[in-house]
C-alpha cells in the first residue's frame, strides 16, 4: 500500500514539477531560460506585455473560441436532445460518427479540411478557422450534453406538454434548466478545445494573423525564449487560480 | 429531424466529405494509383517514422498504465477534501496547453537544461548531456501529456469495482496490497485495456509535443505530415501519410468499441 502511495506521489511530481519549473525560470535574468533561474527580474513579463503581437494573437484566440463555443452549443445541444429523446433509423451510426472527430488525429482532420477548403475556394481566414474548430468542438458538446439529457426525467417534459406548453417553451422552461450544468460543462470544454488547438490552426490559419498557440509554437522553435516563459508562467498561474477557486467552491458547497 | 440537420450537415460537409476527398487525393491527381503509398513504404526514413510512432505509442501507453493505475487507485480510495484536491490536481495539467508543457521539457531536457545540470552537479555524468531531440525525450514529454487522461480513465474504471469485494478478501486474511492486486486489478482488466487503447491512439495522434521536444531528428507520422504539407508543399504525400495514420486511428477506435466502451477523452 505504501508502494502505491509512493508511485502516486512520483506521478504528481512528474505532472506538476515541469509546470513549476516554467514558472520559476520565467523570473530569471538570462537571455535563454534556465532553471534554477539566475538573477531575479520581472523584465520578461514587461517585454511580453509590450509586444503587440502576443496581445493580438490572444485576441484572435479568444474571439475565435467564443464564436466557436456559441455555434457549437447551437448545433450540439439540439442534436444531443434529438439523439437522447427520439428513436430513428441511423441513430447508432450518427452516435458513432459524432465521436470520431474526437478520437481521430487532429492532424489528419486538418489536412483533409485544407484540401477541401482549397478545392471549394474558401480562403477567408476567420471562416476557415471557425468552420474547422466547429468540427472538433461541436461533437464534444453532443457527447457531454447527451448523457445529461438522458438522465433528465422525461415525465416532467410530458407534463409540461400535456398542460399546453409548446415544444419550444417546454425546452426552454423545463429541459434547459434541468440540464444547465451539462451545457455549462460542454461550453467550457468547447472553449478550452478551441483555445488549445494548434494542429488545425497551423495548417489552416494565415500565419499573418496567428492564434496564440500558433505564435507560441513558432517562437518555441528558436529555443527556450524568456518571453514565451513569461507568457507561459502567466497562463499557468492564471489556471492555478481558477482551479483553486473551483476547489474552494466545491468545498464550500459540501459544508453548506 | 430538424434538430439534427445542422450537426448532420457539419459532419458530412466538413468531416466525412473531406476525409473521402483526402483518400482520393492520396490516390493521385488523375486515375487511381498507389504510387504515393509505394513511395512511403519504399523509403527507409518514412518506414522508420511509422515504426518509431508505433514503438513510442507502446512505451508511452505501458508506462502511463504502470504509473497511472496506482495513482488512480489512491485517488479512488482517498476521502473528503483530500480526494477533491487530488482529483483537481491530477486534471490540472489538462488546463495547460500542450505547447506550454512541451516548452517545459525544452527547459528541462535541453543542453544546459535543468536535468543535465542536476546530473552533472551530482557527479553522475561527465559531460553535460541533453535528452531534447531524442526518442527518450519525446517519450517523457508525451507521457506527461497522456498521464492525466490515463489517470482519469482508470479512475472511472476502478470506481466501478465494488470496494466491498476488497474488504471481503481482507476479512479472509489478505493484506490490503494483495487484495488490491488479486481482486480489484483483475476485475478492472477490461477497462484498463480500453484506457490503454485510448492512450495509444492519442499518443499516435499528437503533433506539438513530438515536434517541439523531438525536433527534426525524431520524425513521427504527425511531424512528417506537417513537414510535407507546410515545408515541402507536397499535399498529395501529406494526404497519403494522413490516410495511413487515419487507418491506425480507426483501428484503435474500432478496438475500443469492441472493448465495450468508446473513449471520449482528449489529448
Amino acid at each position: 500500500m505504501r508502494l502505491l502511495g509512493l508511485v502516486a506521489m512520483a506521478a504528481y511530481a512528474f505532472l506538476i514539477g515541469p509546470l513549476l519549473i516554467v514558472v520559476g525560470s520565467a523570473f530569471g535574468g538570462t537571455r535563454y531560460l534556465r532553471f534554477p533561474p539566475e538573477g531575479l527580474t520581472l523584465r520578461w513579463f514587461g517585454e511580453a506585455m509590450a509586444q503587440r503581437r502576443y496581445l493580438d494573437a490572444l485576441e484572435v484566440s479568444l474571439v475565435l473560441a467564443c464564436v466557436v463555443t456559441v455555434l457549437s452549443l447551437l448545433i450540439g445541444v439540439p442534436a444531443a436532445y434529438a439523439l437522447a429523446r427520439r428513436r430513428f433509423p441511423g441513430r447508432a451510426v450518427l452516435d458513432a460518427v459524432v465521436t470520431l472527430p474526437l478520437v481521430l488525429p487532429s492532424m489528419t482532420i486538418a489536412v483533409s479540411l485544407a484540401l477541401t477548403f482549397a478545392r471549394a475556394g474558401i480562403l477567408s481566414n476567420p471562416v476557415r478557422l471557425v468552420l474547422s474548430h466547429l468540427v472538433i468542438c461541436a461533437p464534444y458538446v453532443v457527447r457531454v450534453v447527451l448523457p445529461v439529457i438522458e438522465q433528465a426525467d422525461v415525465a416532467v417534459e410530458e407534463a409540461a406538454r400535456s398542460l399546453g406548453a409548446s415544444p419550444l417553451a417546454t425546452f426552454f422552461h423545463v429541459t434547459l434548466p434541468a440540464i444547465r450544468g451539462g451545457v455549462l460543462a460542454a461550453a467550457l470544454l468547447a472553449l478550452i478545445v478551441s483555445i488549445d488547438d494548434v494542429d488545425i490552426a497551423l495548417l489552416l490559419c494565415n500565419p499573418a494573423h496567428p492564434t496564440l498557440p500558433m505564435l507560441v509554437y513558432a517562437q518555441v522553435q528558436y529555443g527556450p525564449s524568456p518571453i514565451v516563459g513569461a507568457i507561459s508562467a502567466l497562463l499557468i498561474l492564471g489556471s492555478a487560480a481558477v482551479m483553486l477557486m473551483c476547489q474552494l467552491a466545491i468545498q464550500l458547497r459540501r459544508r453548506v | 429531424m430538424l434538430l439534427l440537420a445542422p450537426l448532420g450537415l457539419l459532419l458530412s460537409a466538413l468531416f466525412i466529405y473531406p476525409m473521402l476527398d483526402m483518400g482520393r487525393t492520396s490516390l493521385g491527381p488523375s486515375g487511381w494509383s498507389l504510387a504515393s503509398y509505394g513511395r512511403f513504404f519504399g523509403q527507409a526514413q518514412y518506414v522508420d517514422a511509422l515504426l518509431r510512432s508505433l514503438r513510442l505509442g507502446l512505451v508511452v501507453t505501458f508506462l502511463s498504465l504502470l504509473i497511472g493505475y496506482p495513482t488512480a487507485y489512491c485517488l479512488v480510495r482517498a476521502r473528503g477534501d483530500r480526494a477533491v484536491s487530488l482529483l483537481l490536481l491530477a486534471t490540472f495539467p489538462l488546463w495547460i496547453s500542450a505547447i506550454i508543457r512541451a516548452f517545459a521539457w525544452q527547459i528541462i531536457l535541453g543542453r544546459g537544461g535543468a536535468l543535465g545540470r542536476l546530473m552533472h552537479h551530482l557527479g553522475l555524468t561527465e559531460e553535460p548531456f541533453q535528452l531534447l531531440y531524442t526518442f527518450t525525450g519525446v517519450a517523457i514529454g508525451l507521457m506527461q501529456l497522456m498521464l492525466p487522461v490515463t489517470i482519469l480513465g482508470l479512475y472511472a474504471v476502478i470506481r466501478r469495482v465494488p470496494a466491498d469485494l476488497e474488504q471481503a478478501a481482507q476479512s479472509l486474511g489478505a493484506t490490503p496490497f494483495r487484495a488490491a492486486l488479486l481482486v480489484t486489478l483483475p476485475l478492472s482488466a477490461r477497462g484498463i485495456a480500453s484506457c490503454g487503447v485510448l492512450t495509444y491512439a492519442l499518443s499516435l495522434a499528437t503533433f506539438a509535443t513530438p515536434s517541439i521536444v523531438g525536433g527534426p531528428r525524431t520524425h513521427l507520422m504527425t511531424t512528417i505530415i506537417y513537414e510535407q504539407a507546410m515545408d515541402l508543399l507536397d499535399w498529395r504525400f501529406a494526404a497519403t501519410v494522413s490516410c495511413l495514420l487515419l487507418t491506425l486511428g480507426l483501428l484503435a477506435a474500432g478496438l475500443n468499441i469492441g472493448l465495450g466502451r468508446v473513449g471520449i477523452a482528449r489529448r
